[in-house]
Formats: C-alpha cells, sequence, structure tokens
C-alpha cells in the first residue's frame, strides 16, 4: 500500500502535474539526508545544493565522482593542497583532477567554504579572476530576483543550468582553491550574472553564455591547463599510449539533455577530445543512454573526435562511412534534444537557496519568503536528474516501505537452471555429471568393469568454484531439485569436522556425525512413489573455509567422497588455495565465471522491472561492472536503492558505488602497473598506499626489478637521458632506504614503519618512474617481471650448500684443510681444471681414470663433480664442460659408478649401505680420524685390515686394482683409519656375509690404494 | 493460550534427552489432542515423531493450534533446571514469541519460572502414511540397546533380519563379525521382558548403527521397544510413553550398491 502510494507521489512530481508536495518535508527530509544539520538556513539551500551538485558532477563527473572521499577533508584543507600542487604543476598536475571537488556531499562546507572563498580563493589564483565576490552575491540575487518574480515557464534544463551556475560562483572560489578551478566554475560566475539579464533566453544562448564567460572568467585556470597542454605537447609521441590532456579540460560547459536522448546510438571515442576526457566523455554518452564502444563496427553511428589523426579508428571509420562527430557536435545533439520546457521555478529555488546560504546574515523574511517558493517549486518540478533523489526520499519518510521483507537475492533465486546468469555450460556440465553419477558410481559393478575402466576420468565429487556471488550455490540446488535430488547443504556454519569415530556416540555428540552417515545413507521420505526412493546431494559449500573449527577438514572430505554413495558438490572460492590442494585430485572441476555485464544487466533489468523499478540499461550495466560479477552484492545493491528512488539512472549507480566498490582481489603484477602506468601520476594517495600494499613482499620486489624499464613521463623531453638517469638514481635511491626500512621491520619487527617501507620502496619509485615501460635489451618481453630478488635468494642457499657438501667431503678426506670460503675462492678453480682439463685434453680411457682418481682422493662424489662446475659457471664464460665428449663424460660416469660399489665417500651420512649403521660409522671416522693416529693401533689392526682388503680386493679385482699393492698401501692409510677398523672388524665378526661392508671400508682408505703408489704418497701429510 | 501441566516433569526431560541429538531445532505443535513434534535430522536420513496425549497431562488447555520453535539444547537447558519429581507446567499466550516453563516442588515450596525464547523455524512435515509391515519386532528396550552398543564396536552398521525363529542383528566390521539372536520369548515373568516377532514375511535390511545409538537414548521411556521393517519402508523404532503416546524413530536404510538392479 505504502509504496503505492509513494510511487503515485513520485510519479506526480514527475509529471510536475502534483500539487506541491509538501515543501516543508522535502526540506526537512533533505536535511537529514545530507546531514547537515549546522545552521537553520541550511534546509533550503539543500535543495540548491543538491542542484549544484548535481550540475557540477556534469562538468566533471568522471574526477568528481573519484574524489568523493576527499569531501570529508575540509574545505580548507582543500584549498591548502590546492596551492603547492599549482605549483608543482609539472610534475603532479594529474592530482589536480583528483583535487577536483566532489559535488554530492559538500554542501555542509558549502558555507564555511563560501567565506574562505571569497578572501582566499582570489588571491589563489594567479590570473585575476572576473568574478569577484560581489560579482557573486550580485549573480546570486539577480537569481533571486528571478525567483521572485517567478519566471516559471522555462526550459526545465536550462533551469538547472542557471541552477548550477550560481552555485559555481559561490563555490569557485573553493573549486579553485582545490586546484581545480574549471571554467565551468568561473563560468558559473559570469554565469550567474547572464542569467539574471536574459533569464527567458533561449536555452542555447543560454550556453552560449556560460561558455564564452566561461572562458574570459575560467582564464586562471585556463592558464593552467594551457601550461598542461603544452607539456603534453612536448611529450609528443614518444610518450606512446599516453593521451593528451584535452587542450581545453574543463573549459566547455557540458550540457543538459533529455534523459535517454542518446539512446540506441552508438559511439567510438577516437583521439583526443577539446575539453574531455575520454570518460568524462563516455560517461557523457552513457547517461545519456547511449553506447560506447572500443571499435568501429557498422553499427556503429559516430565517430567522436575531434581531431583526424588518422589512426585506425579513423580509417576504419571513413571505410565504414560512420559520420565523424566532434565535441561540440555531441554537445549540439544533446542540447538539442532538451524539451523546451524550462522549469524556472526550480532554478529560482535554487538560487534562492544559494543565496540564502551565501549571505546567511540576510534578513529573515526575504529567507522566509525564498523557502516558500522554493518550496513550491521543488515540488512541482522536480527535475528527474537532480531532485529526485531527494523526492524519493521524502516519499519513504512519508511512508514506511513495505517492499516486502524478503530480500531481492532470495525472492529472485533462480528456480530453473536457465534463470542462472551465465555459466550455461558450466550448468550443463553439473547437470550432466549429477544425472550419470548413479549409474556411474553406484551400478558399475552391475554393468561391468568396462564400462568403469572407461570412465576412469570420472569424478566422484565436483568443485564449483568462482568468486562469490555468482550463483555457485543457486546452480548446485537448482540443478539437484531439477533431478529430483533433495539437496542437502553444508556449510562453514554446520559442524562437518572429522566424525567421531566411536559409534555408540549416536549421531549427536561433540563432532557431528552426520555427514559420515549421510553418504552412505538413503534419505528419509514418503513420497508417493515409494519405489524411487529420493537421493540426497551433499552440497559441501565454503569448503576452502574448512579446517578452522572442522577437525579433520579436507582429509575426512576426502575420505568421504571416496566412499561416499551419494554426488558430492564442493563449492569454493579459491580453487587454487593451498589447502585444496589435496581435494582437486578427487574433483570435476567446474569454475564459474563472472557473468558478462550484459548478462547481468539483462537481469537486473527483468528484476528491477518486476519491483516496479525504473531502470536504465546501461544503468544496469554499469552496475553489473561495478560489482565485478557479484550478482548478489548487485541485487543488494539495487534493493537498497529502491527504498529511496523509483528511478534508477546512471548516474546513480555510479554515485553510490563509487563510495563502496567492492574490494577486489588485486594480483602484485596489476597493483605495479598501476602504479607505473601512464595515470600512475593521477592516483590519490592512498590508492597508491593501497596498491603497494596489497602485496607488501612483492611489489617493492616487482618494482625494483622493473623500475629501470620505464620512461619516466615526467622527465619530459630529454635528449640526453640525463634527466631520466636522475630520475633513476632518485628512485634507486628510495630503494635502497627501503631497504633499511625492510631491515628494521624484518628483524626488529618494527612494523609501525610498514609505511615508511612502502612509500620508499613502491611509492617514490613509482612516482618518479612511472610513464612508458620500454624493454632495455633485445627479445626481452615489456611485461613486468616477477621480482628476481626471490629466485636469486634461493639460488644462493642452494649453491651454499652444495658447496657445504662438496667442503665436507673434502674436509673428510683429509686432503686439505679449509674453510668454505677458501674452498669457493681459492680451490674451485684449480679442482675444476683437475677435473675436466684431463677429460679436455687426455686420451679417454687415462683421462677418466685419472679423474674418478683425483675425485677419490678428494672423497668427490659426482654431485660435488656437478657442484663444482655449476658453481664455476659464469654467465659470458663458457661452461667448463664444454669441449668434453659425451662420450668420455658417459665413461666418467660410468667409471666413477664402478668404483662406486667399492667406495665410500668417507664424509659420511650421504652413503647407506643397506643393513649396516654405515653412515654413523664413517661419521665417526671422520671425526676422530686426525685424532686416531698413534701407531700401535695401526699396527693391531695391520694384518686385519690387509684380510679385509684382500677380501674385498677379491671382489674389486677385475675392477681396477692388482690386489698385490694393496696391502702397502693399506698400512699407509690405515693411519688414519684407526676407529674405522675396529668397526669393521666388529662387522667382520658377523662373518663375511656382508660383503659390500667391508669392501667399501676399503675404498675409504683403499680408494687411495688403489690409485696407487703416486696418490698414496699424496696422501700423506 | 497454552497450557500444559504435566506431574511427571522427568518424562518431558527424558523425552528431551532422547530426541536433542538427533535434532537440535524443533516445532513443538500443540492441539487440542496432544503435544506433538517431528522433525528430521540434519542430513534428513532420519526423522523423530513424538506424541504426548492430551490425556496424560494433569491438565491441558490448548486454545487454538499452536507451533512453537525451540532449539532443543536450549530446552534441555532449562529442563535441567527441574528436579525429578518436579511438576512442569508449560505455558505459552497466542502470538506471543515466548515459552514458560514453570517448575514446581512436590510439597509446592519451590516454584520457579524459565521464560524462553522462541525460534522461527521452517521445517517440512511428512506425511507418514499408516502401512503395514512385513515384520515388528517387541523386544525390551534394554536389551536392544545394549545390542546397538555392542555391536557398534565392531561395526558401522546392522543387518536386521527377521526370520520365524528369531530377529538376528549382525554387523561386520574390520576386526570380524559379529551376530546376535534374540529368539522369540513370550513365557516370562514379567511382560516387558518378552520378545515378541509378529512376522508376514522375512526380512533383511541394513542400517547405520550410528542412528541406532541416538534412538536408544529413548530407552528410559519405556521398557519396550517397538521395531517395524518393511523392505520397502524405513524402519521404525517406537518407544511407548506410559499412556501418554510414543516417541518414534523413523530412519531410512543404507544406500546398497545394486540395489536399483534388485528391483
Amino acid at each position: 500500500m505504502s509504496s503505492d502510494i509513494r510511487k503515485w507521489f513520485m510519479k506526480a512530481q514527475d509529471k510536475n502535474g502534483g500539487a506541491a508536495k509538501p515543501a516543508g518535508t522535502t526540506a526537512l527530509a533533505k536535511k537529514p539526508v545530507l546531514s547537515i544539520p549546522e545552521k537553520p538556513s541550511a534546509a533550503p539551500s539543500m535543495a540548491a545544493c543538491d542542484q549544484d551538485c548535481s550540475a557540477r558532477r556534469k562538468t566533471s563527473k568522471y574526477f568528481a565522482s573519484k574524489t568523493e572521499k576527499e569531501e570529508d577533508t575540509s574545505a580548507g584543507k582543500g584549498t591548502g593542497r590546492g596551492l603547492p600542487k599549482r605549483k608543482l604543476q609539472k610534475v603532479s598536475d594529474e592530482l589536480e583532477d583528483d583535487m577536483k571537488p566532489l559535488p554530492a556531499k559538500e554542501v555542509h562546507k558549502e558555507e564555511e567554504d563560501d567565506d574562505d572563498d571569497d578572501f582566499v580563493a582570489p588571491s589563489k589564483r594567479k590570473t585575476p579572476v572576473k568574478p569577484p565576490p560581489s560579482k557573486k552575491l550580485k549573480g546570486a540575487s539577480t537569481a533571486e530576483a528571478h525567483g521572485k518574480t517567478g519566471l516559471d515557464d522555462d526550459n526545465e534544463d536550462k533551469m538547472d543550468e542557471d541552477a548550477k551556475t550560481p552555485s559555481k560562483a559561490s563555490g569557485s572560489g573553493r573549486g579553485r582553491g582545490r586546484g581545480r578551478g574549471r571554467g565551468g566554475r568561473g563560468a558559473g560566475a559570469a554565469h550567474g550574472k547572464t542569467i539574471g539579464l536574459d533569464d527567458d533566453g533561449e536555452e542555447d544562448k543560454m550556453d552560449e553564455d556560460a561558455k564564452t564567460p566561461s572562458k574570459a572568467a575560467g582564464r586562471g585556470r585556463g592558464g593552467a591547463s594551457g601550461g598542461r597542454g603544452r607539456g603534453g605537447g612536448g611529450r609528443g609521441f614518444m610518450n606512446f599510449g599516453e593521451r593528451k590532456d584535452p587542450p581545453h579540460k574543463g573549459e566547455k560547459e557540458v550540457p543538459e539533455g533529455a534523459p535517454d536522448c542518446l539512446t540506441g546510438l552508438t559511439f567510438v571515442i577516437s583521439g583526443t577530445l577539446d575539453s574531455l576526457e575520454r570518460e568524462e566523455a563516455t560517461d557523457l554518452i552513457k547517461r545519456y543512454g547511449g553506447r560506447v564502444t572500443g571499435s568501429i563496427s557498422k553499427k556503429t553511428n559516430y565517430l567522436l573526435a575531434d581531431e583526424d589523426v588518422g589512426g585506425v579508428k579513423s580509417n576504419k571509420a571513413k571505410e565504414l562511412g560512420v559520420p565523424f562527430l566532434t565535441e561540440d557536435g555531441l554537445f549540439d545533439m544533446i542540447r538539442k534534444s532538451k524539451p523546451a520546457k524550462a522549469t524556472v521555478a526550480k532554478h529560482q529555488s535554487d538560487k534562492n537557496s544559494e543565496k540564502q546560504q551565501k549571505s546567511p546574515m540576510k534578513s529573515s523574511p526575504v529567507k522566509v519568503e525564498r523557502r516558500d517558493g522554493n518550496q513550491i517549486t521543488t515540488g512541482k518540478n522536480i527535475s528527474p536528474k537532480s531532485n529526485k533523489g531527494s523526492a524519493s526520499i521524502d516519499n519513504q519518510k512519508v511512508n514506511i516501505v513495505d517492499r516486502g521483507s524478503l530480500q531481492w537475492t532470495e525472492k529472485y533465486r533462480p528456480k530453473v537452471p536457465n534463470d542462472i546468469v551465465g555459466n550455461q555450460s558450466m550448468v550443463k556440465q553439473l547437470h550432466d555429471w549429477l544425472r550419470s553419477w548413479e549409474d556411474q558410481f553406484l551400478h558399475s559393478g552391475q554393468k561391468g568393469k568396462g564400462k568403469k575402466q572407461a570412465d576412469s576420468g570420472a569424478k566422484k565429487a565436483v568443485l564449483l568454484s568462482g568468486p562469490p556471488g555468482i550463483g555457485k550455490t543457486t546452480t548446485a540446488k537448482v540443478v539437484s531439485q531439477m533431478l529430483g535430488l533433495q539437496a542437502i547443504e553444508v556449510n562453514a556454519s554446520d559442524s562437518r569436522g572429522k566424525a567421531d569415530s566411536k559409534i555408540e556416540k549416536g549421531v549427536g555428540g561433540s563432532t557431528s556425525n552426520s555427514i559420515k552417515e549421510l553418504i552412505s545413507n538413503a534419505t528419509l521420505n514418503y513420497s508417493n512413489n515409494r519405489l524411487k526412493r529420493p537421493k540426497a546431494v551433499l552440497v559441501m559449500d565454503e569448503v576452502d573455509g574448512m579446517s578452522a573449527g572442522d577437525r579433520g577438514g579436507v582429509a575426512d572430505l576426502i575420505a568421504s567422497i571416496k566412499m561416499s554413495k551419494i554426488p558430492i558438490i564442493c563449492i569454493c572460492n579459491d580453487r587454487y588455495s593451498q589447502k585444496l590442494k589435496s581435494l582437486v585430485n578427487y574433483c570435476l572441476l567446474l569454475n564459474f565465471r563472472k557473468p558478462t555485464k550484459q548478462q547481468m544487466g539483462k537481469r537486473l533489468m527483468e528484476i528491477a522491472k518486476k519491483e516496479g523499478l525504473q531502470a536504465q540499461e546501461n544503468a544496469m550495466e554499469e552496475l553489473a561492472e561495478r560489482v565485478h560479477g557479484d550478482i548478489r552484492m548487485a541485487l543488494n545493491h539495487l534493493q537498497y536503492m529502491s527504498l529511496s528512488q523509483s528511478v534508477v539512472k546512471y548516474d546513480d549507480i555510479r554515485q553510490r558505488l563509487n563510495s563502496s566498490t567492492k574490494d577486489e582481489d588485486i594480483s602484485p603484477f596489476t597493483a605495479v602497473d598501476k602504479l607505473f602506468g601512464f595515470n600512475g601520476g593521477r592516483l590519490r594517495m592512498d590508492e597508491r598506499i593501497d596498491l603497494s600494499m596489497s602485496d607488501p613482499d612483492l611489489v617493492p620486489l616487482i618494482i625494483q626489478e622493473n623500475y629501470i624499464n620505464y620512461r619516466p613521463i615526467t622527465v619530459g623531453k630529454d635528449d640526453s637521458g640525463v634527466k631520466r638517469m636522475n630520475f633513476l638514481a632518485r628512485a634507486a635511491e628510495s630503494i635502497a632506504d627501503a631497504d633499511i626500512v625492510n631491515v628494521q621491520i624484518r628483524r626488529y619487527r618494527q612494523w609501525q614503519l610498514s609505511q615508511a617501507a612502502c612509500l620508499s620502496s613502491s611509492i617514490v619509485p613509482a612516482a618518479l618512474m612511472h610513464g612508458n615501460r620500454e624493454i632495455l635489451e633485445a627479445g626481452e618481453r615489456n611485461f613486468n617481471r616477477f621480482g628476481g630478488w626471490l629466485g636469486k635468494y634461493s639460488t644462493t642457499n642452494k649453491n651454499i650448500r652444495l658447496l657445504e657438501d662438496a667442503h665436507s667431503h673434502i674436509l673428510a678426506s683429509q686432503q686439505a684443510n679449509l674453510d668454505r670460503e677458501s674452498l669457493r675462492l681459492d680451490y674451485l678453480t684449480l679442482l675444476l681444471r683437475q677435473l675436466t682439463d684431463p677429460l679436455k685434453t687426455m686420451p679417454k680411457d687415462e683421462a677418466v681414470q685419472k679423474v674418478v682418481e683425483f675425485m677419490d682422493t678428494y672423497s668427490l662424489s659426482q654431485e660435488d663433480f656437478d657442484t663444482i662446475v655449476e658453481l664455476s659457471k659464469f654467465k659470458g664464460h663458457p661452461n667448463p664442460m664444454d669441449g668434453i665428449q659425451p662420450a668420455v663424460k658417459s665413461a666418467l660416469t660410468k667409471a666413477y659408478k664402478q668404483g662406486s660399489s667399492s667406495r665410500v665417500v668417507r664424509a659420511a651420512d650421504l652413503v647407506n649401505i643397506p643393513g649396516m649403521k654405515k653412515p654413523l660409522k664413517k661419521r665417526v671416522a671422520a671425526i676422530l680420524e686426525p685424532v686416531g693416529e698413534s701407531l700401535p693401533e695401526e699396527n693391531g689392526v695391520a694384518s686385519s685390515e690387509g684380510d679385509e682388503e684382500d677380501s674385498s680386493d677379491a671382489e674389486n679385482n677385475d675392477e681396477l686394482v692388482p690386489g698385490d699393492t694393496k696391502p702397502k698401501l693399506d698400512l699407509q692409510s690405515d693411519k688414519k683409519k684407526g676407529i674405522q677398523v675396529q668397526l669393521d672388524l666388529k662387522s667382520n665378526g658377523n662373518g663375511l656375509n656382508s660383503k659390500k661392508m667391508p669392501a667399501g671400508r676399503s675404498k675409504a682408505s683403499g680408494s687411495a690404494g688403489k690409485a696407487a703408489g703416486g696418490s698414496g704418497g699424496k696422501r700423506k701429510r | 493460550m497454552l497450557e500444559l501441566r504435566l506431574v511427571q516433569g522427568s518424562l518431558l526431560k527424558k523425552v528431551l534427552e532422547a530426541i536433542r541429538e538427533l535434532v537440535t531445532d524443533a516445532n513443538f505443535d500443540c492441539s487440542g489432542t496432544g503435544f506433538s513434534l517431528q522433525a528430521m535430522d540434519s542430513s534428513h536420513v532420519a526423522l523423530v515423531a513424538l506424541l504426548l496425549r492430551s490425556e496424560g497431562f494433569e491438565h491441558y488447555r490448548c486454545d487454538r493450534n499452536l507451533s512453537m520453535g525451540m532449539n532443543l539444547n536450549n530446552m534441555a537447558k532449562m529442563l535441567r533446571c527441574a528436579g525429578n519429581d518436579d511438576i512442569i507446567t508449560i505455558k505459552a499466550d497466542d502470538g506471543s514469541d515466548t515459552v514458560t516453563f514453570m517448575f514446581e516442588s512436590p510439597n509446592q515450596d519451590k516454584i520457579a519460572d524459565f521464560e524462553m525464547k522462541l525460534m522461527d523455524i521452517d521445517s517440512e512435515h511428512l506425511g507418514i502414511p499408516d502401512s503395514e509391515y512385513q515384520a515388528i519386532v517387541r523386544m525390551p528396550s534394554s536389551e536392544f540397546s545394549r545390542i546397538c552398543k555392542d555391536l557398534s564396536s565392531i561395526g558401522d552398521t546392522v543387518i536386521i533380519s527377521v526370520t520365524k525363529e528369531g530377529v538376528k542383528f549382525s554387523t561386520a566390521g574390520d576386526i570380524g563379525t559379529a551376530n546376535i539372536v534374540c529368539r522369540q520369548n513370550k513365557t516370562v515373568d514379567k511382560p516387558e521382558d518378552a520378545t515378541i516377532i509378529e512376522m508376514q514375511e522375512p526380512v533383511s535390511l541394513t542400517f547405520a548403527l550410528r542412528y541406532m545409538n541416538s534412538f536408544t537414548k529413548a530407552s528410559p521411556l519405556s521398557e519396550q521397544v517397538t521395531i517395524s521393517l518393511s523392505s520397502e519402508l524405513p524402519v521404525v523404532v517406537e518407544y511407548k510413553i506410559a499412556e501418554m503416546g510414543y516417541i518414534r524413530f523413523y530412519l531410512a536404510p543404507k544406500i546398497e550398491e545394486d540395489e536399483e538392479m534388485k528391483s
């Protein structure tokens, strides 16, 4: 009921037919909404502000919306900021845009601003601005006069314009103070004036008026932008890809047109426009219902371009005969569509309020009078653009909303699979999978193994993954339902941990067992058809949220899948999550993607229609885009909006979602791309911080890896490259600083420094270097590389580890006593030569033998060989293994392997002979050997050692060494082996069953022995 | 207006203990004929049906049908505050969202009032048809509970086979198998110890022991348990509540690999 009343109200207003809506309520209603309790006169001014805001929004919609947050900052601050920026224009001109004041909520500041403006703003401007405060007042007062005279039947849009202008006049100071004193605003001041003169004038004339003074008045800003323009020109084509700023940025008044005047038209924008940024132009077109596409096709109606740069687009346009349209042409088009009706009343009211706002000291009777007028007018003609919001809010106040308590997300939850937006192929796959599940897994026995094998790839469970809000759960439910399966949903709020193993405990108990039972149990049902037992489907929602309180978690789920007699549908957001790594092997993976904005827009339109909400299609698409495909979120937004308005337009969406954009996961690469992009300099500080903090570990690494590749756009023309070099130096210095800070953070856990680290590691380099990425080396891909540090670090660690292995082997060989560093620096080259040179120069067999002997001497294993080779490789130097015949290599390997049966590297720990605790012994040996050189022991052992060697040699005879040389050598080597030998004796006592043992042992000593006299001599220290 | 006065307060406590493991939230339906509940467990495998007829209450007033959604754990918390021989009165006003439990000690020297908030629970109500069962076994509830407990230490399912001679409970697990046969036995001193089998045709069905164990939590309510089996239907395990009504558990059988194929 009440909602109907509200609609009625709305319509009445829209038609202007409704009796004056109680204006008092408007005002009152507005007050709370806009939260301006400050001054009593604020209420009426609200309306003006409203309009003012919307009006201003039109000139600079894009950036204005961006800065919404900044509105909170006081105007004073804004102005303060504006000044230095001005000075830094070259470097940070983009920032200016950010500074642009935001229409919507600024109102409460307005009054203070105005005060400031009058004094501060002018002084701030470099060039004198035409409308001095007094003029502003004048303009306003003329407007006011209008109000009084009640010139009423003018074009409504014109009204808007008028309304805009005074407000601008008042706000110009502020705007400029913020570094965004655009012509529009300057114009506004003058405009107000003109309006005073020719309020009945034709709308076009109005616009003209608006435009011309703007140029005059806005000179200050014009100068600034001109400067910028020049800068851009200087950069020229060097910065391909970066679009120049429009030469007359913001200088033109953006026209008002009838809503949807561009509906059905398709535009392509090319090149730099005269006064609009690309985004602004896109916005403008979309606002009026047009479409903007990326490339020319037959369907394109116009190519919007102010200059013929002769690019692909214009060529193609010529080819296809697509007409060109200049920016002014577009404006005219929009303007022409404007209905001829003027809503002077509103205009008046705006001015009135504006005035009031501006001059709170004015006498109260006047105010009252004005307010009345205001009320009436607002009541009468609420332009769809500006007043709608407040009006509907109004209505809301009057009627309690009774749109049903049901959430739209529930109400419009798809009932059949075809209702699901997007991902139809996934839905189909799921459907097929579910349908064939039973045959595949339950009756496989009957149907023969053959079938099962044929479908061996079939998975018993399915894993739906995708971002939130795109209907995964819904799909699971709907598809199950369609197949007559009973879906039992278990989500993170249910306990689904590992079942209590004690069956006596029943199904309840500390951990819920019902899930476990469910998968092998039929479900209850007393349906009419008893034979056809209902089948259940287990829908495990949010499986990636398992593990927190769910004992056993995923592992248990996998166990369940294995034994399940019912299909299991798992749902998660991130399929690549570490937690799910094991699960994915058991699941058919279905990845849901975001629906396209067209798909979503269509659905949202339907819903809006059903709810009696008027919505533009492109508004819905914008909404779809803004929520990143999250239908649930889109619906919630829509429902929320429906509470306050009955028409949803493009601007509403933009405005609404600007402040509440959905957080999106951003990859470190994307973050770096954004930071270093052409527009990197336009980002707000908090955006930069957000970007660099998106991954505080990786972003700095990637930046450090890539910053050299960027050609900073801020240096402008730079033939010698000196400037760029300077920038590089500064960036490098900053990165170095960041490293110092980072050490503090990591080592001493000074996390409060993370802001500083992020600033100097990411933001400063990015601010300096952002621009065009170029390749420095031929063949390089022109994309940001992943930071090399991590890989290098791990390589370092690996190399140290390998070196340490070789080191310990050499130590154990007793041939050298050295530390790791000297091994690397002093020995390695020599070792390498010994290892590789023979292979290159000497005949194969000889060389191989020599090298193997050498290796044995130093207890080098083949891994050590590789290590040495590996560590000696350097970029730009020949590989030490070059020039060695593969045959030689393989012979070496073979020879070494051959010897390995009789060889144990003395370094211990690496060789493990089955059945014996050899490694341990070896380690002992290695440690104690130097000590155990006492002769008696040696002697005592000698004989047994000899025996041992004999036996082992008997085995090894054929391989390498003539048996007779051995004992002698053994004696020599025994010195080092005292303890080792004793141990051997013990093992020998067991019988010679373990032949390997003695053999191995003998090798430790005997490897040298085999090496014959020369090596034996070498071995002695 | 609803007022139910139950002299045997402990009975309500026992009922609650019997079902709260299976079901966490349930709607209690009060009508002129009695106080009833029907609820499925979360996985829709088992169902509990409770009926307490109005005649069993000392005072029963129910002006119009009322459905009260309660969280059984919370309700159990409140009832735990009642003494075993307390008289329990359940009171609720039409349209109110609370229910009051009043506990009076037997000698009327202590009266406790507990008010509990009700919940909105949407549950589907199954129409359970009265059907002929192929086999009905009546046996001492303690015996049944003992059997389930014993078997559950061996396996996780129980095969209940009813033949002329008796009823066989068997299970198989990793460690081995177990069979327990209960013969028909009508000649006992006390009627509640009797084991009676009424059988049209032999039945053999498989059930999850875990659920059976949960059902046996109702054993304190009754000396005898009635198990009704039919090959096409869920098993019904019924505990009579003296002169007042019953509590019935329904359990769907296990899924058999080749079930469909046979049929």
